[in-house]
């Protein structure tokens, strides 16, 4: 109780501080006049009477601060003080104060950023899953030809973990691309991604729907009758009901089966292994027959290898006990399958459910992306950290003359040391909290973009970021504040006027370290800027996107594929009697991914390594309508489909990779085993350019065969005036030939194009975003830098030009003295960017580009703008008068 | 006055102010000069001592202080002992009364 009062005595002094001061002032002032009257009664004048007792009393003023001291709360009118001559001074060097919050800022916010994705990526259960030690993600991998890749398990492989006794359950899925129609006419047929699921699956999960009762069917093996029922995602529940409530009851037409929503899935998830499809819907698994138009067995036979799977360990079973009853049953499972002679290696196992559960998922590999992330976070702060650094020493610097003059006027060192602390404080905790707001944008806008790994905020790594930056940056503040009160004052006041000091060397080691740091982390931007160009392959060209367009129908109306194609073709035909168009054919069905390798020109002995085929299989016209000229052999003919020889035709670039330089034509590859002539394909034709953009995987075709499938959702048409205007009388002629047929979409090219473009527009920009604001950041520290020294070497510059130095000598000596220092953290920055490389090269499996090149490339625009921002204080050097400059010494 | 020992004045002032103003509570005027007058004029305490000593004992809680209008008709601040403030002067007269004890028994050997 007895702290109350004094707390309650400096917040008095804080928030009444007026009234407490006039009452100590009137309490001063009736004690000198009661010791007046008294001098007054021994005989004084009125005049003496009050010397006498104002000299008994002594100095008000100290007498007022010594009274004021004992009251408590003193520090707190300090920092008041202190706080507003800290807004002044910002007031005064706005640039400078914005740079050091702004940068912080984005320290500190993308920094803590990159942990939490780190963590989501390596240790976070997907979204919306909880957190819990005892789900394990039951896992296979295999070799098909030397290459990695996912194994899924068969209903039999998954029914099989389900009756292990050391799981409480077991959960499987499989995922599929359905039709949904939303009931908005044509443009409410849209595509979706279906989960079929077992019915225990948000169970297994330990999942509470946010709305809805769920399935009906709740038990793992619950598919005897099938339930059309479906859990829709949240985000889908609230895009098209409002609320996730709104959504329960309503029915949706799924591959034209009637499925009924019973449930919507939690806030955050969107599966296990989540798609970024916007529509999402979970099925039960009984449903899987009646919508996908098969059979039971289709997903339940032992060949089918359709599922993947969650477990639930039982409490009182410990899980290093678990791997060698999955491995014997996986084993079990699949000796029970006939051989696959190009599938080695197969390996089933069950880690905790975290991370996003890459193919290979080995200790080296988890720490090698551990590595890139600390190595990222690490770059990203020290930069950060430099650039401040550098501004607040030459800020110091340039207050040595206004510090000199307060030390002069009876300030305290202490004073002006805590009024500097104060100011750096004030910076980092804005800079911190403008941080750690960055911070949470970041993670809600992975979120919203549906990326598939949890990073929801993890407020210990935000908050230790912040509290790190911040505290380098008072430090930082602390040394030159310490510096530059250190010194006397007629040392100080003399340094100041001539100009030279050494925390200016400390700037420009500043400045060389945050050009040093700054490269690596701008030749990372960079290659994943050349990456996604290159992955996503260019957009068609433009004369060819206005005159091809795309309709997609739905196959499963009516359940009837037959009548359905029937409809197809007579609206192709149709449409290939329009006016503008000049011919319609059906698009391929699907791209395959095969193995191949190439065999000598006779015989059957292969020749040199295997290497992985994009196959589109295509019609006889399919070359011609996009126009794709063969530039050797020939084109694909009616009568190939007459006999039994595989055909291809290939890319001149594959060709050359694969053949060398040789005529590739009558060169024969063989896909699988090569065991039999039937896998043999022999090249019959050479085409140059790539596949005009119909979607990303067509664009990387690399080889064509001739199929002779005759059904297929949708159509190509080209036409030979503006596609756009063509498509109203697609779209009439579909719906007057086959009026039950559902019209999915009837886009252009280009407007596919320009969706992809969208896309890969807003990634690029947004990482070379990133990369400009590292470059900035790193200019205005350079330019800080000369700027400085322009100012600290007045009046050298006007004793040269006094002498007969010219404006051009005096620039070309800063500007040279501002490139020496860009171009020493350049040289730093590539050594450094080569060893971040070398050292990330594990986890830069998927960047497709040259780092030799990037860099280079990096360190010539760094050189460029560096010259900018060296040129202008420079320019600004040549401008000095000198008459000024002297007479101002 | 210019004590000897500050550091023995300060604990003393305390001890005095929260004597004299339990006695009879009285603005900061009156209390220096009764000091005076008490001790015979051997203590003198300035308002640099007296006033912190005023304000750091209300700060505690140990004294009250309101406004009230003198005997002359001036508006002055009159202090007075709280409860915590007798409690706290009971504790101090006793330690001062040891350590009085103790040093008179020390200046007593020979």
């Amino acid at each position: 109780m007895r702290m109350l009062g004094p707390v309650r005595s400096w917040m008095r002094a804080v928030f009444r501080r007026d009234a407490v001061e006039r009452e100590m002032s009137d309490e001063m002032s009736a004690h000198i006049e009661q010791a007046a009257e008294r001098y007054l009664a021994r005989g004084m004048s009125a005049r003496e009477a009050l010397f006498a007792a104002r000299r008994e009393f002594g100095p008000v003023a100290v007498i007022q601060e010594q009274a004021r001291d004992s009251r408590g709360g003193r520090w707190v009118n300090e920092f008041t003080t202190d706080v507003k001559y800290a807004m002044r001074y910002f007031a005064r060097t706005p640039l400078t104060s914005l740079t050091i919050v702004f940068t912080l800022l984005l320290g500190i916010g993308l920094n803590a950023a990159a942990y939490s994705f780190g963590q989501g990526y390596l240790y976070n259960p997907p979204p919306g899953v909880p957190n819990d030690v005892s789900l394990l993600a039951l896992r296979g991998t295999e070799r098909y030809d030397g290459r990695l890749q996912k194994r899924s398990f068969s209903y039999p492989e998954l029914q099989d973990y389900a009756a292990q006794p050391v799981f409480a359950s077991v959960a499987g899925w499989t995922p599929t691309s359905v039709v949904m129609d939303l009931g908005d006419g044509d443009e409410g047929i849209v595509g979706a991604v279906a989960l079929y699921v077992t019915p225990n699956y948000f169970s297994a999960l330990n999942l509470r729907l946010a709305a809805g009762p769920g399935f009906l069917q709740s038990k793992f093996d619950d598919v005897k009758s099938a339930e059309l029922t479906t859990v829709v995602t949240y985000t889908f529940a609230t895009s098209q009901y409002g609320t996730a409530a709104s959504a329960i009851g309503k029915q949706l037409r799924v591959n034209d089966a009637i499925v009924t929503i019973v449930g919507v899935a939690p806030r955050r998830f969107i599966g296990v292994e989540p798609f970024t499809s916007r529509r999402q819907l979970f099925l039960p698994l009984s449903a899987f027959p009646i919508i996908e138009h098969v059979t039971a067995s289709a997903y339940g036979s032992p060949d089918s290898s359709l599922f993947r799977a969650v477990a639930r360990l039982r409490f009182d079973v410990d899980a290093r006990s678990v791997q060698p009853i999955v491995a014997n049953v996986a084993a079990r499972n699949l000796s029970s399958r006939p051989a696959e002679e190009h599938i080695t290696d197969r390996t089933t196992f069950a880690p905790r459910l975290q991370g996003l559960g890459d193919v290979d998922t080995s200790p080296g590999q988890a720490a090698a992306v551990t590595l890139s992330f600390a190595l990222l976070d690490l770059l990203i702060l020290l930069v950060c950290l430099t650039t401040v650094s550098s501004l607040l020493v030459g800020a110091a610097v340039t207050r040595r003359h206004e510090i000199g003059v307060r030390l002069a006027l009876g300030a305290s060192r202490w004073r002006i040391v805590r009024q500097l602390l104060t100011e750096t404080s004030i910076l980092a905790l804005l800079g911190a909290a403008g941080g750690l707001a960055l911070y949470v944008m970041l993670t809600r806008a992975a979120f919203v973009v549906r990326m598939p790994i949890d990073v929801a905020p993890t407020w210990h790594a935000a908050l230790f970021t912040a509290l790190f930056a911040v505290a380098v940056t008072m430090f930082c503040g602390l040394s030159p504040a310490l510096h530059a009160t250190r010194q006397g004052l007629s040392d100080v006041l003399k340094n100041s006027s001539l100009g030279a000091t050494s925390r200016s060397r400390l700037q420009r080691l500043f400045v060389v370290a945050q050009i040093a740091f700054a490269q690596p982390l701008l030749v990372l931007l960079g290659m994943n800027i050349v990456s996604i160009y290159k992955q996503t392959g260019s957009p068609t060209d433009t004369k060819l996107a206005d005159k091809l367009i795309v309709a997609q129908f739905n196959r499963f109306a009516g359940r009837d594929y037959a009548q359905n194609d029937v409809a197809i073709a007579a609206i192709s035909r149709r449409l290939s009697e329009v006016p503008g168009v000049s011919g319609v054919i059906l698009r391929p069905n699907s791209i395959s991914m095969y193995t191949a390798r190439p065999i000598e020109s006779t015989g059957f002995n292969t020749s040199g390594k295997s290497f992985a085929l994009r196959v589109s299989s295509v019609s006889t016209e399919y070359l011609e309508l996009l126009g794709i000229n063969v530039v050797a052999g020939r084109t694909f003919i009616p009568a190939d489909t007459m006999d039994n020889v595989q055909r291809l035709i290939v890319r001149a670039d594959f060709a050359r990779k694969v053949f060398g330089g040789g005529n590739p034509i009558g060169r024969r590859v063989c896909s699988y085993g090569c065991t039999k002539k039937s896998d043999t394909l022999e090249v019959i034709g050479v085409v140059a350019m790539s596949t005009p953009g119909l979607s990303d995987d067509e664009r990387k075709v690399q080889v064509f065969t001739l199929s002779t499938a005759s059904e297929s959702p949708s159509l190509l048409i080209r036409t030979n005036v503006n596609a756009g205007a063509v498509v109203p009388t697609i779209r009439a002629i579909a719906r007057a030939e086959a009026p039950k047929l559902p019209i999915v979409s009837v886009q252009t090219i280009a407007e596919l194009d320009a969706k992809e473009q969208e896309t890969l527009v807003q990634v690029s920009s947004a990482t070379a975003g990133a990369g400009l604001l590292t470059l900035l950041l790193g200019c205005i520290g350079l330019y800080a830098v000369v700027a400085l020294s322009v100012g600290q070497r007045r009046r050298e510059i006007g004793i040269r030009i006094a002498l007969g130095a010219s404006p051009s000598e005096v620039m070309t000596l800063f500007f040279k003295g501002g490139l020496r220092l860009s171009a020493i953290g350049l040289a730093i920055g590539l050594i450094l960017s080569a060893v971040v490389i070398r050292i990330l090269s594990g986890s830069m499996r998927g960047i497709d580009a040259n780092p030799v090149v990037v860099a280079t490339a990096i360190a010539t625009i760094v050189l460029l703008v560096a010259s900018v921002a060296t040129w202008l204080p420079a320019r600004k050097a040549a401008g000095v008068d000198p008459l000024s400059a002297l007479r101002a010494e | 006055m210019s004590p000897k020992s500050p550091s023995l004045l300060q604990g003393t002032l305390d001890l005095i102010v929260l004597q004299l103003l339990k006695a009879e509570p009285t603005n900061g005027y009156e209390l220096a000069q009764r000091i005076e007058a008490i001790s015979r004029e051997a203590l003198s305490i300035n308002a640099g001592s007296l006033y912190p000593a005023l304000y750091r004992l209300e700060a505690r809680d140990l004294i009250s202080a309101k406004w009230e209008e003198s005997k002359t008709g001036r508006r002055v601040k009159v202090y007075s002992v709280t409860a915590s403030g007798r409690k706290e002067l009971a504790e101090q007269r006793d330690e001062w009364a040891k350590f009085a004890g103790a040093l008179s028994a020390i200046l007593k050997t020979t």
